[in-house]
């Protein structure tokens, strides 16, 4: 059977909607969620959450305006969050954040307007695939923008998977709800990945396999005696 | 005579949720037309979405579609922001290939 995992529910700021998030998670099958916040989850909510039966992580997204930002945040960051995403609104940032294994998640901006003209190209994919970074299709791009611009963002995210794909790039689906009405199920989640032309079982894995393999990696880096991917400190 | 194969369908169980209560009409408009939104006239001809019960009190409800299409059905409901509107979320509780099996499995009575 499936574990579903949703790497990306957005910090409502309010204690008691994240409790209500939580609840209607387990209600949707999910058995894990990362809320993405400023600050890392604190315990009390990681216990609420076991009660429920849901296994809760730490995201951060950040918004590097260039390379050295990047760099900078990430030294800050890595250590204290589960999940790390960047969010690539240039080239430079997009082709450092590929190559940096700090960095889990990319996500790009669903529809290229003004300066952020940035895909996920071959070369970054490339990289990507290389460093084990993800690449990120959140249903939120497709659900806030009007029908006029689904059309566009249809077509940029499914220029981004094909690269993805050609290149190995693992694919993850996430809801990227901010209040319980934008939360939606699994599966869900999954069959909008038949818009951008995934195949069935790829679209599951995408809200399934995927963020539990980066869950578990990641856990097993922030927990005591890892050394570096594959050498661990044994007492 | 040759037997002639029917079109095979999928009856999906969905729970509405939002602030206000929708009538029938009201929620089969919405699905047709995100149902058009995003697949057009063709694909609604694909598709073949139908509204089939509703319950307002409790907003649950059964919609049925082709069975070759279940999933582009289900990615349709997933992108239902605001049914006459108002912010509303549709939910798949179930899905099946009859009535009496969906009714039993997503207990919808």
């Amino acid at each position: 059977m499936r574990r579903f995992v949703d790497l990306n529910i957005r910090d409502p700021g309010d204690p008691r909607v994240i409790t209500e998030m939580l609840e209607l998670a387990a209600k949707l099958g999910f058995k894990g969620i990362a809320i993405a916040s400023e600050r890392p989850a604190p315990q009390t909510l990681r216990d609420e959450a076991r009660t429920l039966g849901i296994d809760l992580a730490s995201r951060i997204d950040l918004r590097p305006r260039n390379t050295n930002q990047l760099s900078k945040t990430l030294r800050r960051v890595r250590r204290k969050y589960e999940i790390v995403a960047v969010h690539c609104e240039n080239k430079a940032v997009s082709r450092q954040a590929a190559k940096d294994h700090r960095v889990d998640i990319l996500t790009f901006p669903p529809l290229k307007t003004g300066r952020s003209r940035v895909s996920l190209d071959r070369q970054g994919a490339s990289l990507a695939a290389d460093s084990n970074c993800a690449y990120e299709v959140s249903l939120s791009d497709l659900l806030d923008t009007s029908a006029g611009e689904r059309a566009r963002v249809i077509v940029n995210l499914k220029r981004n998977i094909w690269n993805a794909e050609r290149e190995g790039v693992p694919v993850l689906a996430t809801s990227g709800a901010a209040t319980p009405l934008r939360m939606r199920d699994p599966r869900a989640i999954a069959s909008i990945t038949s818009l951008l032309d995934l195949p069935e079982e790829k679209g599951l894995d995408a809200v399934s396999v995927t963020p539990t393999k980066i869950l578990e990696r990641n856990r097993a880096k922030l927990g005591p005696g890892f050394v570096s991917p594959g050498v661990k400190e044994v007492r | 005579m040759m037997p002639v194969r029917g079109t095979g369908r999928r009856y999906l169980a969905i729970s509405l949720e939002g602030g206000d209560a929708c009538s029938e009409q009201e929620v089969s408009d919405a699905l047709y037309q995100a149902v058009g939104e995003l697949f057009g006239d063709y694909g609604v001809s694909c598709l073949q979405p139908r509204l089939i019960e509703f319950d307002e009190e409790t907003s649950k409800g059964i919609v049925r579609c082709s069975r070759s299409h279940t999933r582009e059905m289900r990615a349709v409901l997933a992108l239902i922001t605001e049914i006459s509107n108002r912010e509303a979320a549709v939910r798949v509780m179930g899905a099946s290939g009859t009535i009496k099996s969906l009714k039993s499995k997503a207990a919808l009575k």
